[in-house]
């Protein structure tokens, strides 16, 4: 008995001691180098190897994650990774996948950033800048940038996004400081079912976007008219997201915020103007109901015109139908779009800023982009070399990649709520939005009360 | 016959038991000062922050305390100095160990050691196969050659698995680390640390306090206890205490916590009532900082935080319906599955499937299923109507009921999905209270002349009050903590799991939303514990019932 209580004893301390040993290979100690210079003997034809060997103690550990989509950009990113790794001898990277938006993405990294276990770098998306930025949590990089060969400058990147990245919300002006760099751009495009149009019978909004009648009342004559095709046809749908909204309220010449984001213009005339078209819209029975995902229904070639992202295109390029994209139709005030973006930004409590910040250079460069925009998920944020847009237009489908170029010229960036609490005004926002559209809540009833309501979650 | 034993090793006594009380008083006073520097440390160091000062503090506290308590004892010589000193003792032993691994990275290591583990899965096999060829000959009393191979090879295939799992490197890197003035001190404090509190343990230091046999038994039951003990205090307890002590702060997970007593709470419960004349909107009959939660007729209810109450009002709603249809269905079908009808066994597992399939998959399921455009509840529901129209005089219109997306009727989705998923397990746990009932009072009411009816009502329901008891209160503490199910339902509304116009939100949601999207873990907590609050009387009322019941 006693022989196997030692043995029980030994099994679980030698368990626990081995558990030592797994990471020593990516371990800083000392004595580690040493060992990598007597093992890996580099071999005359591989140049990387030869690269690695000849200064392994410069290399360190770097963490990095961002937010795919699906298992092609995980395979995109983890080839970037690799080649990063492979060209540059100064940090050993290891790319983690984080989970989908609705697996929880932010909510895991905020959890592991409170735990000291998050990565040196990740992505957030752009409107969790300032709540990130404002906590500490994230490092402001302007000293490293400037002290940075590689570092292209904040005028090589997309200039909405870069506003926002560079406030300082000590002195509330844009410029001094830097909080990352964009990792890609987006924006919204109406998907369409051409095969639903044609036998609906209605014009293609393509050619009257052409002719410069894509409008408010040239997209609900399409809508009226693909979703006279039958009761389980709809005529349009978009998914329950703020964006989804806000351009119809950007289109009118409104928006959520007055011009230096510190109140909310959601009450205003042209805002609910906005939002009066688009629940008539629904309350005609035009959509997919809002609130349940569109993207199924179009999929399955129910829905004849879906608002969504550039994100959306590789899974939608497996359609069996005729499909492509048209930028969004103009408003009283024109069509104004949202520029998606989002980050790779420095953990504050990484133990390797300079490094980190090179990765941040090296995952917004113009090859890098190109590889990932490939796919078809986004569009490159580098405005610096004119190139990457001309191969941008050529990743098709779908063939009018145009509308997403034209969809960027007139758009809005989203972005972080420097003196406010993102968050908490989205969570008044969105439901009481749900109300209008519902036909729960008056427009008149939303518009006396919305602005109060949302000024509260300023500071 | 000769078996592979290993020594037994015991550490030297020194001293003898009263000169090593003496000793340990003077140790106790020292180590009670050094824990008092800790907590000093802990108090104002600014390295620490955030839970890593309140654990450190908590923990200094508490072995401070077991200090002062065990130098009272010791130098009156009372054999509680003996307890109190071993406890102190062997926390310190504990807590040395565990900081050391924690410094070294052990427990970052471990999930490493999962993936290294697998090669010494053909070891660990052996190993097994081995020691099971041993029982096997000892329990035959034959084959002594054999048995002892057997014996060898399994030491062999566990030294086997060590290695393979990375034993050595391991090992060397412990030691590495553990090569600094502070990785040794640990090492020291905890080597130190252990063999006071074995010596102190010793049965001479013992009889020389008078320790009666009642102490040295609980000392004893408490030591095996107690690294069930320990966890249930690191990962339960402690926690639990952490969650209230955060509930009257402000804290956001990141810095230090900033005590504002009881104002979450009275942020979270707070109501106002006014009369609105005609003309008056809600916020002109409020009190400043409150918003209508509801009105009926001119009296209009405000809240500070509509959504909590909200939240609050959704999840009674929810558990009205949710908890009678997933408990009075279950014991109908509980009544059909006692039969000893041919195949009912397969019948009882099928009902059993939902409650073992995982929150997420099933939840997923029905989204597809409620989808109103695409939905298979949808089409199945036109496809009726639709015959039923062909009936002369038939008119009726496709309701194309918008499950996840109509305000009204979210919740009741959501009702639809628990009941599916709970109506098979609590019918088995009613089966297994259907079987316990004893067949002679059925027997005898039919002698009586009893119907069916009045057998169920008169001998099945009163018999299965304790099973009734048991699938109500834990049925109806799964309503009110509802969560999973929300949350993939309604993934993309704001909250999240919140529903349109936040119809399904409930307090779990609510508190989710608070503390890990909003950063108010203060806040959260106190949800929490007000959630808790309500589960606990919603249990006490039914322990209540049932002990009526039981009584009448």
């Amino acid at each position: 008995m006693r022989t196997k209580r030692w043995i029980a004893l030994l099994m679980a301390l030698g368990l626990t001691l081995a558990a030592c040993g797994e990471d020593e290979a990516t371990d800083e100690a000392p004595d580690t180098d040493d060992e990598v210079e007597e093992t890996e003997e580099p071999e005359e034809d591989e140049e990387v190897d030869e690269e690695a060997a000849a200064d392994p103690g410069d290399a360190v550990p770097l963490r990095w994650r961002t937010r795919p989509d699906n298992q092609q950009e995980i395979d995109v990113y983890q080839s970037v990774s690799d080649t990063i790794d492979a060209e540059w001898d100064g940090a050993t990277l290891e790319y983690e996948a984080g989970g989908t938006e609705t697996a929880a993405y932010q909510d895991v990294l905020r959890t592991e950033i409170a735990g000291g276990t998050a990565p040196d770098v990740f992505w957030i998306p752009g409107t969790d800048i300032a709540d990130f930025a404002n906590r500490g949590l994230i490092l402001d990089v302007r000293d490293l940038a400037e002290a940075s060969e590689l570092y292209a400058g904040d005028d090589a990147y997309a200039p909405g996004p870069m506003e926002l990245l560079t406030y300082d919300p000590e002195t509330q002006t844009s410029g001094p400081s830097l909080w990352g760099l964009p990792r890609d751009v987006s924006t919204f495009a109406f998907y369409l079912n051409n095969d639903l149009i044609a036998e609906a019978g209605a014009p293609d909004p393509r050619e009257l976007d052409e002719a410069g009648d894509w409008n408010w009342d040239t997209f609900r004559e399409v809508a009226e008219a693909v979703d006279g095709l039958g009761d389980d046809i709809q005529g349009f749908g978009m998914n329950n997201w703020w964006a989804n909204p806000g351009i119809w309220m950007n289109s009118a010449g409104g928006g959520f915020f007055n011009e230096d984001r510190t109140e909310s213009r959601v009450g205003s005339d042209e805002s609910v103007l906005g939002l009066e078209f688009l629940s008539g819209m629904y309350q005609d029975g035009l959509g997919v109901p809002y609130g349940e995902d569109s993207q199924p229904p179009f999929q399955a070639g129910q829905v004849g015109m879906q608002l969504t992202g550039r994100w959306s295109t590789p899974a939608y390029r497996d359609n069996d139908f005729d499909w492509d994209v048209v930028n969004i139709p103009a408003g009283p005030a024109g069509a104004i779009n949202w520029t998606f973006w989002g980050a790779y930004v420095v953990n504050a409590d990484t133990e390797h800023p300079e490094q980190a910040f090179e990765l941040l250079t090296r995952l917004t460069d113009g090859d890098v982009q190109a590889e990932i925009a490939e796919l078809g998920a986004n569009i490159p944020s580098r405005v610096d070399d004119p190139d990457t847009i001309d191969q941008f237009l050529t990743f098709t489908p779908p063939e009018n990649n145009q509308a997403f170029i034209d969809g960027l010229e007139s758009s809005e960036p989203e972005g972080p709520l420097w003196e406010g609490d993102w968050p908490a005004f989205d969570g008044i926002l969105a439901p009481a939005i749900e109300g209008v559209i519902a036909g729960d809540t008056s427009l008149e009833e939303f518009q006396a009360t919305i602005d109060d309501e949302l000024n509260a979650t300023f500071d | 016959m000769t078996t592979l034993s290993l020594p037994r090793m015991r550490p030297p006594r020194l001293l003898s038991a009263s000169a090593w009380l003496q000793a340990l008083l003077g140790w106790r006073v020292l180590h009670t000062l050094a824990v008092g520097a800790g907590l000093w440390w802990s108090l104002t160091s600014a390295a620490l922050e955030g839970p890593g000062r309140i654990a450190a503090v908590a923990a200094a506290s508490v072995v401070l305390l077991l200090d002062l308590g065990a130098v009272a004892g010791l130098a009156m010589r009372r054999s509680f100095g003996r307890s109190l000193s071993l406890a102190a003792d062997y926390l310190t032993f504990v807590g040395a160990i565990l900081v050391l691994f924690q410094r070294n990275d052990v427990f970052r290591g471990l999930d490493a050691l999962g993936a290294t583990f697998v090669r010494g899965v053909p070891f660990g096999v052996v190993a097994i196969l081995a020691w099971v060829v041993t029982g096997w000959g000892e329990q035959r009393g034959t084959l002594t050659q054999v048995r002892r191979i057997a014996r060898y090879v399994a030491y062999a295939a566990v030294a086997g698995l060590l290695l393979a799992v990375g034993l050595l490197p391991g090992l060397a890197t412990f030691l590495a680390r553990t090569a600094t003035p502070e990785g040794l001190l640990l090492l020291v404090v905890a080597v130190v640390s252990g063999y006071l509190a074995w010596r102190t343990f010793q049965s001479d230091v013992a009889e020389q306090l008078e320790v009666s046999n009642q102490t040295t038994r609980t000392l004893d039951g408490l030591l095996f206890a107690s690294p069930n003990l320990l966890g249930f205090a690191a990962f339960f307890a402690g926690p639990l205490i952490f969650s209230l002590f955060v509930s009257l702060t402000e804290w956001d997970a990141f810095g230090d916590a900033e005590f504002i007593g009881l104002a979450n709470y009275t942020q979270i419960l707070a109501l106002n009532v006014g009369i609105a004349s005609a003309g008056q909107s809600a916020s002109e009959v409020l009190a400043p900082g409150y918003f209508e939660w509801f009105s009926v007729g001119n009296v209009v209810v405000g809240a500070q935080d509509v959504l909590f109450w909200r939240s609050i009002r959704n999840i009674v709603v929810f558990t009205l319906f949710a908890l009678p249809l997933s408990t009075i269905p279950a014991l109908f079908l509980a009544t059909l599955l006692n039969s000893k009808a041919p195949g009912i066994k397969v019948f009882r597992a099928i009902y059993f499937v939902p409650s073992i399939a995982g929150v997420v998959a099933v939840a997923l399921i029905w989204r597809q299923l409620f989808d109103s455009t695409i939905g298979w509840l949808n089409y199945l529901i036109s496809l009726t109507v639709s015959g039923l129209n062909n009936l002369p005089g038939v008119a009726i219109t496709d309701p194309r009921i918008q499950w996840l997306s109509d305000a009204d009727i979210a919740l009741f989705s959501l009702v639809i999905v628990f009941s599916w998923m709970f109506i098979g397990y609590n019918a088995v746990l009613f089966l297994a209270g259907l079987q316990g009932v004893d067949n002679t009072l059925y027997e005898a009411a039919m002698l009586d002349g009893a119907n069916r009816w009045q057998r169920f009502r008169n001998i099945t329901l009163p018999a299965l009050r304790p099973t009734t008891f048991f699938v109500v209160a834990s049925t109806g503490i799964l309503t009110l903590q509802l969560f999973g199910e929300n949350v993939v339902l309604f993934p993309t509304t704001t909250p999240i799991g919140a529903g349109p116009q936040n119809s399904t939100l409930t307090p779990v949601v609510y508190l989710y939303e608070q503390g890990f999207r909003r950063f108010a873990f203060g806040y959260a907590s106190a949800v929490a514990w007000v959630l808790f609050v309500l589960i606990f009387f919603f249990t006490l009322v039914q322990f209540r019932r049932q002990r009526e019941q039981a009584e009448g």
